[in-house]
């Protein structure tokens, strides 16, 4: 099945953390989970920070617990720090 | 209050509140309440010194004492791995936690414990305190953040390198870490700028201010099981927390929730529960430990201090272009103070394409910082939110259309990047421009203030469970302690789902062997995320309601549906039935397949944030410096109000807590690191008399993720009253206030200096 190209956005402290700057990318995904898979693919480890570390912001709407929120093409997705309770 | 339109029968209502009755009639049991028969006194020595090594400690002569049963130090705990465990923003490093509850190697400050006993009584607790020998190598000591900062300081962590940086430093220093956030081209910002102002200002560390001290009751028993019964925050976090100090398995650890007389956030970490626990264990006896009002001021964790430079720059016509800010905000003796939280929140209520904020977290000689109402976030908005008053001015521009032409709307960039969500900040400016009071006349020594806020709030991990009784009624049972109404709130959205009456519901607190985990009550997370759980088990409840009423008509559960509390045929091809009410259902439960019951646990998402913008009038005392507040009013999105006497009573609260920390509170220190102020008649929080009627006025923006459309309401109240009052008092008085308190004292020799600059000098 071919899955739309979702815009991946990584906070600027995750990326100079973990992708040597790189913050924006366009991966295929139809889940939160796709994204993940194919972060990881190029950046092997960023995954399990990813999902200890970051919420994720699909189109303003942040989650903890992203796996299963569905993106599609116009989706933008942003891993941002967690804001988990104060 | 600001109507969202949509009808319902129960959420918006206001009914009495559930747990009123035992708490008037004072048999609600708080942390202190608990007993047990042969219940020993558990108390905790404290170092004396604000940095001191400990070369020794002999507790064998306490030990020996009659009627002593017990002496813990650090020794009894299991050293812990160096370790940041969690999202940087809050995470957790248990070989520093453990420190902080019994000091090993070092007392880090005044009041960290050293030692714990139990006894029979308090008298012999305290003769047996006296007994433990401690041989401390006095070091010096810092208090002031800034000072911490510096080159040269005393090192409290000889081997702490500073994290955030590339590559690492090779000394050690007191800031634990730096952290950066931004967006767009900041220079290029400022160089579009009419006008600019920076400015630095700095925040008094001030505590949460909890009537009920730190207390609980533990007892460790044979089998190698322990209880607890505790004011706390979250009981399950206490069981997380006390589990991994004392080497426990979180199964073998059942902690119950007592009443909780004020946290506001630091009740949300442990104290005394791993010393209690373990003093139970070697004594082989319930032990109960309550603290005194001193060790709450000179041990427990207050919100941080700050230092910070706030810069923004803005066109002649009120545009902001850009803005900047450095934030070193004190941790405390260990590392974790809310630094990312100040540089996240400061700039958040505004629509900026250039801004940068940098914080430095820093240790010093103080308690280690706890969590405080939306913490960091007032401290940045004192700075930024001051700095906005005075372009304003240079601009000849009111404050609230300045605030209103930069606000923020769903969708604008934050400083990390991503997009806003809901975000009703426009209309709590707009519904304050139209308010009464900003056309209520002014005289001499008064003035006028408006700030505005904003926090993040919370979702998470929230577990509910719903049962159905023969009568009809319902128990709910959350694993959230009830701060603030969760009871009511819980209830009301339990009602509404259900289609019963709200006194059907009776909404309890469980304890960790009885309900699923449930995070803190805190970040402003509890009516969203455990309403969320509540309504996820109602929704499960009607499943089966429908299924029953199926099995009563003997048609298809397809052909049932949920409607004003009953179950009705989906259509007349289904069948010419009556509808059944719940009661009428659930009095045939053991003929239809049993009780009636459902779990809802969930990881909630959806957040949208808090927003607040405050006015306030002030007169000045230019005789003294004394401040009086005179009319306050506060407008907040509060996304639909479920209860709203309990949503205006967290305005209220909110801001009279941030009355007490643009006034009058601080903590004094000595120049040996010592406490001076540690107890409520030095350090002044307000009363009532200090404060007028304030005004919540709500706005309904309806949280879209969420099914009643709610949004946290507990804590961005506290973000604005700083420099709304200190914006005032410069109305009032043409002097602008850089430093917190603005107490009579200060305030007053900021007035002397302007009426005589060179005596001054």
């Amino acid at each position: 099945m071919i899955k739309p190209k979702v815009r991946v956005v990584l906070a600027h402290s995750l990326s100079r953390q973990y992708t040597g700057g790189k913050t924006e990318y366009e991966v295929e995904a139809s889940r939160v989970r796709d994204i993940l898979r194919a972060l990881d693919d190029l950046h092997p480890g960023i995954r399990e920070h990813l999902e200890e570390e970051t919420a994720v912001s699909i189109d303003g709407m942040i989650y903890d617990d992203a796996y299963l929120q569905e993106v599609n093409e116009n989706t933008e997705v942003f891993f941002i720090p967690k804001l988990d309770a104060g | 209050m600001a109507s969202s339109g949509k009808q319902y029968k129960w959420i918006g209502t206001r009914p009495v509140r559930p747990d009123g009755v035992d708490k008037v009639t004072g048999r609600a049991k708080y942390g202190a309440d608990y007993a047990f028969p042969n219940m020993l006194v558990g108390k905790v020595l404290r170092s004396p010194h604000a940095h001191a090594r400990i070369r020794s400690i002999d507790t064998s002569a306490a030990e020996a004492m009659p009627g002593v049963k017990a002496v813990v130090t650090a020794k009894d705990f299991p050293d812990q791995d160096f370790a940041y465990i969690g999202p940087e923003r809050v995470a957790v490093n248990f070989y520093h936690v453990t420190r902080n509850i019994m000091a090993r190697e070092k007392a880090l400050y005044e009041g960290h414990a050293v030692a714990a006993v139990a006894a029979t009584t308090p008298e012999i607790a305290e003769v047996a305190m006296r007994a433990i020998k401690i041989d401390y190598e006095v070091l010096p000591s810092v208090i002031d953040v800034m000072e911490a900062a510096a080159d040269g300081a005393p090192l409290l962590h000889e081997d702490m390198i500073t994290r955030g940086i590339e590559p690492a430093p090779t000394k050690p220093s007191n800031i634990a870490k730096v952290v950066n956030f931004g967006i767009g081209d900041v220079a290029a910002g400022f160089a579009a700028a009419d006008e600019i102002v920076e400015m630095e200002f700095d925040t008094a560390a001030v505590h949460q201010g909890y009537i009920e001290p730190h207390a609980c009751t533990a007892r460790y028993n044979e089998d190698g099981q322990g209880e607890i019964w505790s004011s706390s925050q979250g009981h399950f976090v206490v069981r997380a927390l006390t589990a991994k100090l004392t080497g426990m398995r979180a199964a073998d650890l059942r902690v119950h929730p007592a009443e909780i007389g004020g946290g506001f956030g630091g009740k949300t970490v442990v104290y005394l529960e791993p010393l209690a626990l373990m003093l139970s264990k070697k004594a082989g006896a319930a032990v109960r430990a309550v603290m005194t009002r001193d060790e709450v001021f000179k041990a427990s964790g207050p919100t941080s201090g700050g230092a910070m430079t706030v810069k923004i720059g803005c066109t002649k016509d009120g545009r902001i272009t850009a803005a900047e800010g450095t934030y070193y905000i004190q941790a405390g003796a260990f590392p974790g103070s809310p630094v990312i939280n100040c540089c996240l929140c400061c700039f958040a209520p505004y629509a900026i394409e250039n801004q940068k904020a940098v914080g430095y977290d820093v240790v010093s000689n103080r308690p280690k910082a706890a969590a405080y109402r939306a913490p960091g976030s007032p401290i940045s908005a004192f700075g930024v939110e001051s700095v906005l008053d005075i372009l304003a001015k240079k601009i000849g521009m009111d404050p609230l259309a300045f605030r209103l032409k930069n606000a923020a709307v769903e969708g604008t960039k934050t400083i990390m990047g991503s997009p806003h969500p809901s975000f009703g900040f426009a209309e709590t400016v707009e519904v304050l421009q139209t308010h009464a009071h900003m056309k209520q006349p002014l005289g001499p020594n008064q003035g006028r203030g408006v700030a505005s806020g904003y926090w993040f709030n919370g979702g998470g991990e929230s577990s509910a469970t719903m049962h159905l009784n023969a009568d009809g009624t319902a128990v709910v049972a959350t694993g959230s302690v009830d701060v603030g109404g969760s009871r009511a709130s819980m209830a009301l959205m339990a009602a509404e789902t259900l289609g019963i009456d709200y006194d059907k519901v009776r909404a309890i607190v469980a304890d960790t062997a009885n309900v699923g985990y449930t995070h803190v009550t805190g970040g402003s997370r509890v009516t969203l995320a455990t309403g969320a759980a509540v309504i996820k088990a109602a929704d499960a409840c009607i499943t089966e309601l429908r299924k029953r009423a199926a099995l009563m008509w003997d048609v298809d559960v397809d052909g049932v549906v949920w409607e004003d509390g009953c179950a009705k045929p989906a259509s007349t091809n289904v069948g010419d039935f009556e509808p059944l009410s719940l009661a009428e259902i659930t009095a045939k439960a053991a003929q239809t397949g049993g009780p009636i019951g459902a779990a809802g646990q969930v990881n909630a998402g959806g957040v949208s944030p808090g927003l607040a913008t405050h006015v306030v009038d002030v007169e000045v005392d230019p005789e003294t410096g004394k401040v009086t507040i005179l009319r306050y009013t506060a407008s907040q999105d509060v996304g639909r109000a479920i209860h709203p006497s309990y949503v205006e009573g967290q305005i209220q609260g909110g801001v009279v807590q941030g009355i007490g920390w643009a006034l009058n509170e601080e903590y004094i220190y000595g120049k040996d690191g010592k406490l001076q102020n540690a107890g409520f008649l030095d350090y002044r929080i307000p009363v009532a008399s200090d404060v007028p009627m304030v005004e919540a006025v709500m706005v309904e923006k309806p949280n879209p993720n969420h099914k009643y459309g709610v949004k946290g309401v507990g804590e961005v109240n506290i973000c604005p009253p700083m420099a709304a009052i200190a914006n005032a008092i410069e109305n009032a008085t043409g002097v602008r206030m850089q430093s917190l308190p603005m107490s009579p004292p200060r305030l007053l020799a900021a007035l002397d200096a302007a009426r005589m600059p060179e005596a001054a000098e």
